[in-house]
């Protein structure tokens, strides 16, 4: 119910029932052409980075490929990655077999818990862990809190695959003589594996291209160095070369998702299996639930609140600046949600509609922004903004074409999926009753899928609000957005007055995201 | 000349040749049935003469108009015709009403601002009225009784043709008459997710019928509502249709609606349509096994041609020639087809000497029974036989039996396979 906390885990739904018409008529050119416009849109920042990257030359680029720097950045980075998808896999698997054959009270608020901290930002959490203890820093810090914030990207498609698994199966494997783990083993992890595997690997993703946090906790991973390399601004082609690395990477955590979420056979069979009594052990569920929502939630928010409620925080609140900074972000965030919004519409009418080669290649090109780490847009786009359109640069076009970029494949998932689940059969029925493809367009299809486009660009502005490294890199001169104070008054150990700004952040992203994904999750459970 | 032609109709998709030089005429004012099983392309047929998918060759035309031929494709929309899927697909936004007048046009004339003189509520109440549901609703009601619609007619009932031309132009006046004829009135302002399965097929017809297609295509219409249902509703439906004096185009699998519900039936096989006729046509004389056990229940027999008779387990039967060609030579071997309701027990109405049997299985159906007879020839040859429940006879049991018809004889296929090469 709450995969929506987290839009990339809306691209981990099977896709959508694509419709069944065998014999259809191909697809219009018109819109072949505007999907692959829009597509094309998708694929600037990268395209640009293995340009620029190219230009340095081949010699210079092995030769700044093998330095000792390059290497222990590569190194630090993978080592991270690795432990913490290992630990999230774990977690997150142990924590959907809990939640969905654990009879234990509350299941459906357990549930909404665990999904919470995909809501928090990971510098936000990294925030609220240095406000507790402000030591904290090196690899075991940015892995604890890490897994933390990011065991439900394994936890919900687990739990969502262990409710559609057939029970029937482990039954069964018990009946044939096999003890409650080995039938487990035998009957039930293979259906969930590709679930699970999907989630690690997206974890795996997601803290390859995190910034905010390893900084903040003094980590030095490629993100780190990319940022350490252009501010030095002295040697840019070492930060491209480390953004092109950091990007083959993504690339192949990315592919080896996709091949994984195919392989999912489904087994008909009843799916709901009794829950067992929890018994003696239910504190020890308990425990491990809530242990994510807790280091990556409860600890950072209460962090936050104490250092908010400080009679000197409170006093030295910024007022005005506070309301500027609110005031960009919420700006910038809704540019970026109309805009991809747009940009998404041509493709995901496209994908929902039409299968075929090139279909897919538009589709994933638009896709490509999930791959890409927030601080390669952004390098990419201040190298791209500087050489191609120079009046755009250190404007807010070039922000919002960043978090579009970003985030069109958050709006691209919602809307196709929305306009896929609209009946194909409908727009047949209005053609014989004489509508034209346009009307029917307007009159079914999108009148129908409405509530998907508009929860796309909800997803779309919540993230932009949230992301900060491409905003780092490419807010106009004078501009902060809620998530640059917060960073930069933590940088400098000012946790006080970085405290109203992690709040209104709180505020504008984390609690619309948690609605939303409340409204979403009822409106299915009906 | 029918009033819709399709003539030498082809659709490939790819490599595969989904229909191959489909030809069909449907006289004005019938329904066809097209007949086939899942998969002999009866449902491109539909989307092909629908325009919803593009044909490699061949026309079509519905009223003397040419929508499809070469170099004429028609959009669906400007066909004047209406659809009824198999699954009802009402649009989910839209009331009951609304549906139902999804089609008509929305023209000052027509639609929501127009009223009759004295009946309008008047001012800016009345424009009002035009633009919330509610409003929109009451008016559908007032209709409803301008055109002195009764409330819960029987669906059964002719539709109530109002002598007034202006008023059927009426959009809301239509959408009424309409939700009337399909016996819906009281559920016009409902959501579609509070109609059951046969309500919202009901509504999907009255939808297509609205704007006065000049042809009706149905798409399994009934296959997705249970049994006792669906023979209701199709019952309703076709006493509906030519009540409506509709052209009607029947796309189906089950061969018991085709049957009952059609003027005539085309039967699909693989793309190409083998037969066409009168419902007892294909089912009385079928034009190969293939069609006589798809439509029906068969008996087969292995038999020899004897000038006008074949030679089989039977006996010497009279028999009718299927074959396209000339009558066989005497001697040649046959395929001897029966319906097991041609068997009776004992001589009565037989036109054939009875022969003796023994009751070996028995099927049984609660108004009659297929019983297995195992007769008295060398081999023990197994026939069905069609017993009214009355005269079952037990397992074991030695009667005689006859033959009311003529047994139809078909060309071996082997055999004409096996002359080819020569």
């Amino acid at each position: 119910m709450t995969e929506l906390l987290s839009p990339p885990l809306e691209t981990d739904a099977p896709p959508p029932a694509r419709v069944t018409g065998r014999y259809r008529a191909g697809v219009p050119a018109w819109l072949l052409l505007l999907a692959a416009l829009c597509a094309a849109t998708a694929a600037i920042p990268l395209v640009y980075l293995v340009v620029r990257t190219t230009e340095a030359g081949i010699t210079e680029l092995l030769d700044t490929l093998l330095r000792p720097r390059v290497l222990q950045l590569t190194v630090n980075t993978v080592l991270l990655a690795a432990a913490v998808t290992l630990s999230c896999l774990v977690l997150g698997t142990i924590c959907a077999w809990i939640l969905t054959r654990i009879r234990l009270p509350f299941q459906r608020t357990l549930l909404l818990v665990s999904a919470l901290p995909l809501a928090v930002p990971s510098y936000l959490a990294a925030y609220g862990w240095l406000v507790w203890f402000p030591s904290l820093n090196g690899f075991w810090a940015s892995w604890l809190v890490m897994t933390m914030v990011c065991t439900p990207y394994v936890t919900l498609p687990v739990a969502a695959a262990l409710r559609g698994a057939s029970a029937d199966l482990e039954s069964v494997a018990r009946t044939l003589g096999r003890g409650p783990l080995r039938a487990f083993a035998a009957a039930t992890w293979p259906q969930i594996r590709p679930a699970a595997i999907a989630g690690a690997l997206l974890v795996c993703l997601y803290s390859l291209s995190d910034f905010g946090l390893v900084s903040m906790l003094r980590f030095q991973t490629l993100t780190w160095g990319i940022n350490a390399a252009y501010g030095a601004s002295f040697d840019r082609n070492q930060a491209a070369l480390l953004a092109l690395v950091l990007v083959v990477l993504a690339l192949v955590v990315v592919a080896g998702e996709r091949r994984s979420r195919r392989q999912v056979d489904r087994v008909p069979g009843r799916s709901t299996m009794p829950a067992r009594a929890p018994g003696k052990a239910s504190l020890l569920y308990v425990g491990l639930l809530i242990a994510a929502p807790l280091g990556g939630v409860v600890v950072p928010v209460v962090g936050l609140l104490s250092r908010l409620l400080e009679a000197e925080t409170l006093r030295a609140i910024d007022v005005p600046r506070l309301i500027e900074a609110i005031g960009a972000t919420l700006g910038l965030a809704l540019a970026a949600a109309v805009v991809a919004v747009l940009v998404a519409l041509p493709i995901a009418a496209l994908a929902a509609r039409y299968r075929g080669r090139l279909v897919a290649a538009i589709e994933a090109v638009g896709f490509l922004g999930h791959a890409l780490p927030g601080i390669v847009v952004g390098l990419a786009l201040v190298f791209f903004a500087l050489a191609a359109v120079p009046m755009f640069y250190q404007t807010s076009v070039v922000l919002v074409f960043a978090y579009v970029v970003l985030f069109m494949p958050r709006a691209i998932g919602s809307v196709r999926s929305s306009i896929a689940a609209v009946p194909q059969s409908l727009g047949d029925v209005s053609r014989m009753l004489g509508l034209s493809p346009f009307q029917t367009w307007f009159r079914v299809t999108a009148r129908l899928a409405l509530p998907g486009i508009a929860i796309g660009a909800l997803l779309v502005a919540i993230s932009a609000m949230k992301e900060l490294p491409a905003t780092l890199l490419l807010r106009p001169t004078g501009v902060s957005t809620l998530a640059t104070e917060l960073w930069s008054r933590t940088a400098l150990f000012e946790f006080g007055a970085a405290a109203p700004y992690a709040a209104a952040l709180v505020l504008v992203a984390m609690v619309p995201a948690v609605l939303l994904s409340g409204i979403r999750g009822t409106a299915r459970e009906n | 000349m029918g009033w819709v032609t399709i003539e030498a109709l082809s659709v490939s998709y790819g490599d595969t040749r989904v229909l191959d030089d489909v030809s069909l005429r449907i006289p004005r004012g019938s329904l066809v049935a097209v007949l086939g099983p899942s998969g002999c392309g009866k449902t491109t047929l539909l989307r092909a003469v629908a325009g919803l998918l593009p044909v490699t060759a061949g026309t079509i035309t519905v009223g003397g108009r040419l929508v499809t031929g070469p170099g004429v494709q028609r959009a669906p929309e400007k066909r004047g015709m209406g659809w009824v899927p198999q699954d009802a697909s009402l649009f989910p936004h839209l009331t009951v009403g609304e549906n139902i007048g999804f089609g008509l046009p929305r023209t000052k004339q027509s639609d929501d601002l127009y009223c009759e003189p004295g009946e309008a509520p008047g001012g800016v109440a009345g424009l009002l009225e035009g633009l919330t549901p509610s409003g929109r609703m009451a008016r559908t009601r007032r209709a409803l009784v301008r055109s002195n619609a009764p409330l819960h007619a029987s669906p059964l009932a002719p539709a109530p043709i109002s002598p007034d031309r202006s008023r059927q132009n009426n959009r809301a006046g239509r959408i009424a008459e309409l939700a009337v004829l399909v016996g819906l009135a009281e559920l016009v302002d409902r959501a579609p997710s509070q109609l059951s399965g046969g309500q919202a097929q009901r509504v999907s017809l009255a939808r297509a019928l609205a704007p006065r297609p000049d042809l009706l295509l149905l798409d399994e219409p009934f296959a997705a509502l249970d049994p006792l249902l669906r023979s209701a509703l199709r019952t309703e439906v076709a006493a509906l249709l030519h009540g409506q004096h509709n052209t009607s185009l029947l796309v189906t699998h089950d061969q018991e609606e085709a049957l009952s519900l059609a003027d005539y039936v085309a039967v699909m096989r693989g793309g190409e349509i083998l037969q066409f006729g009168t419902p007892a046509d294909v089912y009385e004389r079928p034009v190969n096994p293939w069609v006589a056990g798809f439509v029906g229940d068969t008996v087969e027999l292995d038999g020899q041609w004897k000038d006008g008779r074949v030679e089989c387990a039977f006996g010497v039967l009279a028999a009718d020639w299927m074959g396209a060609e000339m009558v066989p030579r005497d001697g040649t071997r046959v395929r001897v087809l029966l319906r097991p309701e041609w068997l009776t027990l004992g001589a009565r109405g037989s036109t054939h000497p009875p022969v003796d049997a023994v009751a070996t299985a028995i099927a049984y159906a609660g108004h009659d029974a297929l019983v297995s007879f195992a007769l008295a020839d060398p081999e023990k040859t197994l026939v069905r036989a069609r017993i009214a429940a009355p005269d079952l006879p037990r397992v074991g049991d030695r009667v005689t039996l006859g033959i009311c018809q003529n047994a139809l004889a078909y060309p071996l296929a082997e055999a004409r396979a096996a002359n080819i090469p020569e």
